[in-house]
């Protein structure tokens, strides 16, 4: 009896202590950089993907014609090496670059990207959007090609950061059946122009890169060859993850962590601001916030400065749109300051008393709770009641769009927290997708039903301007148009944040957008 | 007993038939658009338009049901709206990794739960039997993913002496598909530093899973060794002057294992549903991942045709687990 017992407690404990397994745990591999994305890749098609994220990883694996120079909007050089904008800003000839291979051996030319924009076009999905205002698309030799407009466009180079070139040997190659683009093959697989290879994806899990040696752009010895992106969608693990060495970098949205991280001596905290801004927007169709002055009074009763302390990745915002691409113009009589009394005095103004709203923010996102929690907070005191109610993101986004058929006062919404950011650099991106009068109802998020002729008729007119002072001059005259109408709270604009190994070197924040310059970077 | 199963199996058909009417119900039922969803924020009206008829969504709703269960039927579960890749493809891929974590759980949970509530059972009343239970008790109390977070922090953090985070570290690449489970893979291609390291990362998350059951398991397991061994049978048996290890797991264990399998049968379900937890805690690429981003995502196809599988593979487990009862007591078959 007393043999079993032991034999059996032995095999319990060698099972409930673990083994001691030498697993080298965290140890970093020189030439490899393992990136923590919260966020799972959904596909690796260039012409299908329609997440920011996705778009970011492909960065490194394809290229574009026309990219942005580093931190600002102005057009830089890739696969093209430089164009022709006519001055009515409807023909764009560009110069292709010579000698660029593809990962797969075959050459970059016209023909490429030629069938790139077959390819967009046949899916209309993702970066298909791109291609909606092209005419006419002409091989002018192998070494040019021309786009003709449907109308006049000075935004178009801008837009063009958006379509990767893929080879058309290699999709022909791949297709199960003709002409089905080897969609298959390339939701897992990818071949481009860009500095890294993808040498295997795991859905799910991991993504490798690998250096492509024959890229165009030249490699420096010491930057990291291999670039595994690791799918953790668990914050906390994440984070130990990167406190052990096995991540060097991750994405990361939540500000304790940041804080705790922060005590660290092995990581250091990159930062700097987005061209993300976080807006609640208010209902302009119907009920209590049609009234500009209550919008205000609203906008007024916001705690900015509590919500910036409890929630340090995010600080004043710029209003409507960003000042980066405003010459560092803000517009005036922006309401970035709480002043109760003057959201009191606004409210007698309007005559309104003790009244309801609903505010919608989507499931997960706990900042936008917070935010309302504040504001829930303030407005109490104002005899303002604010009912917070959460949705997942799909649900919520239907329900606003489908309200606008509907118009029934038992389902609307007063407001609801948009956080926005850019595809391409421009203020349009703003004005077009947020403020525009068609942009309603799900074709952007103006889904508050904001509706200005004079402000629709500026963004169509700045899209006219070749001239970039020209185009900001409108812009200026739009945004600030919004601003004095107040159909949003204009709550923060947020940082980027990138927690990141100090011994990781070489790093910049693009601040436009999140790419993470893997090709740049090296390991000290 | 050939007609139960075919009885069973039957019963087997008209289940998934009302899953997957139910599933798709409720899908259609929430507001959501998948269309938006895949043609991205920028996509014209007209691109919508497009992708809503490609998608099949532009129909009625029960030629949608209609069309989806024709080609259940011959084997095609859709394409993901997500991925644009096979369902069943899909499927296939990430179920292995969900079962390789559920096998690992449910060998601790065996081992450790069994394991205690015998011992428990042997030394009632002594240092084990307590320990026990108080592990049962903390197992039944506290949730999944808190253990999953715990002991990451303790033997990961701290200890450094296993890891998180996906199936394999970033040092492999994933073994050619064989059986799609990485253990078993990475052994039939000779690559042994990879088992060891599959083996790795699955203790935490195998772990994490199996506790509860563990909890459960070596409760029932002792009140049920205690019921058998006060029965005449294992006094005759000890009488006999048979070995103790053979009185126990000849004579008692075996005696006490109907409540036990029931018991087991049903966790192995709830197993399947614990996995979700772990798998977002450990970034475990499995199928409960796959089936909550689907459900974020609105992918229709992807949703029913988990379900249906999901249910599937539970009502082969209780049929499973009604057949080893047949094993186990012959007195049950007749």
């Amino acid at each position: 009896m007393r043999h079993w017992t032991r034999l059996i407690t032995l095999l319990i404990a060698g099972l409930a202590l673990a083994p001691a397994w030498p697993a080298a745990v965290g140890a970093p591999v020189r030439d490899t950089f393992n990136f923590g994305s919260i966020t799972k890749v959904a596909s690796l098609d260039p012409h299908r993907i329609t997440s920011g994220w996705d778009q970011y990883l492909l960065a490194y694996v394809y290229d574009v014609l026309v990219g942005r120079k580093k931190g600002s909007s102005e057009p830089d050089p890739r696969l093209a090496v430089s164009w022709r904008v006519s001055p009515n800003a409807r023909v764009y000839t560009l110069k292709l670059r010579e000698r660029v291979k593809f990962h797969d051996g075959s050459d970059f030319n016209a023909e490429a990207v030629r069938y790139s924009i077959e390819r967009a076009n046949h899916f209309k999905v993702g970066a298909g959007w791109v291609l909606e205002d092209v005419e006419k698309f002409e091989v002018v030799d192998p070494a040019t090609v021309r786009f003709t407009l449907k109308q006049p466009n000075a935004l178009f180079l801008s837009w063009l950061d958006s379509l990767f070139i893929v080879s058309p040997a290699h999709v022909r190659k791949n297709e199960r059946r003709p002409g089905d683009y080897a969609a298959d093959f390339y939701a897992d697989g990818a071949n481009g122009t860009g500095p890294y290879r993808v040498t295997q994806r795991i859905p799910g899990d991991k993504v490798f890169l690998e250096r492509f040696d024959g890229y165009w752009n030249g490699w420096q010895p010491k930057h990291f060859r291999r670039i595994v992106q690791w799918e953790v969608g668990e914050a906390t693990t994440q984070r130990l993850m990167l406190e052990r060495g096995e991540l060097d970098a991750i994405r990361l949205f939540s500000s304790d962590d940041v804080r705790a991280m922060r005590r660290s001596a092995d990581l250091v905290i990159n930062e700097t601001p987005s061209t993300n801004q976080f807006y609640i927007r208010l209902n302009m169709a119907q009920g209590p916030t049609t009234d500009a002055r209550v919008r205000k009074a609203l906008a007024y009763a916001f705690d900015f400065k509590l919500f910036y302390q409890i929630e340090d990745q995010f600080g004043p915002s710029d209003g409507p749109c960003v000042s980066e691409f405003m010459d560092g113009w803000k517009p005036s009589g922006l309401i970035n300051e709480a002043n109760m009394s003057r959201a009191q005095q606004l409210l007698r103004e309007a005559g309104v008393g003790p009244f309801r709203i609903t505010f919608l923010y989507p499931t997960g996102v706990e900042w936008e709770r917070r935010a309302a929690e504040i504001w829930q907070n303030n407005l109490k005191q104002l005899g303002v009641t604010v009912d917070i109610r959460t949705q997942t993101w799909p649900t919520m986004f239907a329900k606003l769009v489908a309200w606008k058929d509907t118009r029934d006062t038992a389902t609307m919404e007063n407001s609801y927290g948009q956080l926005w950011g850019v595809r391409y650099a421009d203020t349009h991106a703003y004005l077009n997708f947020m403020y525009r009068s068609d942009a309603i109802g799900g074709a952007g998020r103006n889904m508050m039903y904001y509706n200005n002729p004079e402000v629709d008729r500026m963004i169509d007119q700045a899209t006219l301007q070749p001239s970039v002072k020209a185009r900001v001059d409108m812009y200026k005259r739009a945004c600030q148009m919004v601003t004095d109408e107040a159909p949003d709270i204009f709550v923060g604009r947020s940082l980027m944040r990138l927690p990141m190994r100090k011994d990781v070197k070489g790093f910049y924040f693009d601040k436009l957008d999140w790419r993470i310059p893997f090709h740049q970077m090296w390991r000290e | 007993m050939g007609l139960v199963i075919a009885r069973r199996l039957a019963f087997l058909v008209l289940t998934l038939v009302g899953m997957s009417l139910f599933v798709f119900i409720v899908t259609h039922a929430v507001p959501q658009d998948p269309a938006r969803l895949v043609a991205g924020d920028y996509a014209t009206r007209a691109t919508l338009e497009k992708v809503r008829q490609d998608l099949g969504l532009d129909r009625p709703l029960w030629e949608q049901y209609y069309l989806y269960m024709r080609a259940l039927l011959r084997g095609d579960l859709g394409r993901s709206f997500m991925s644009n890749k096979p369902v069943l493809k899909e499927i296939l891929t990430f179920l292995p990794a969900t079962i390789e974590l559920s096998l690992a759980s449910v060998v601790f949970s065996l081992v450790l739960g069994l394991g205690l509530g015998v011992l428990s059972a042997i030394n009632r009343g002594g240092l084990i039997d307590h320990a026990s239970r108080l592990i049962s008790v903390i197992g039944a109390a506290m949730p999944i993913f808190w253990y999953g977070l715990m002991l990451q922090l303790i033997f990961y953090r701290r200890l450094g002496w296993l890891p998180v985070g996906g199936r394999l570290g970033s040092s492999f690449a994933a073994p050619p598909t064989i059986t799609g489970f990485y253990t078993i893979d990475a052994a039939l291609t000779g690559q042994w530093p990879m088992v060891w390291d599959a083996v790795a990362h699955l203790v935490l998350p195998g772990v994490s899973l199996g506790f509860l059951t563990v909890a459960i398991l070596a409760r029932i397991t002792r009140s049920s060794m205690l019921e058998t061994l006060n029965q005449d049978y294992v006094r005759t048996a000890r009488g006999k002057g048979l070995r103790e290890s053979r009185v126990i797991m000849v004579h008692a264990l075996r005696n006490a294992s109907l409540p036990i399998v029931t018991v087991f049968g049903l966790r192995l379900g709830a197993v399947f549903a614990g996995a979700v937890l772990v798998e977002a805690v450990f970034a475990w690429p499995g199928i409960g991942t796959y089936a909550y981003k689907a459900i974020e995502f609105s992918d229709y196809p992807v949703i029913i045709s988990f379900a249906v599988i999901a249910s599937l593979l539970y009502a082969l487990v209780n049929l499973a687990t009604d057949l080893v009862y047949f094993a186990l007591d012959p007195r049950i078959k007749q």
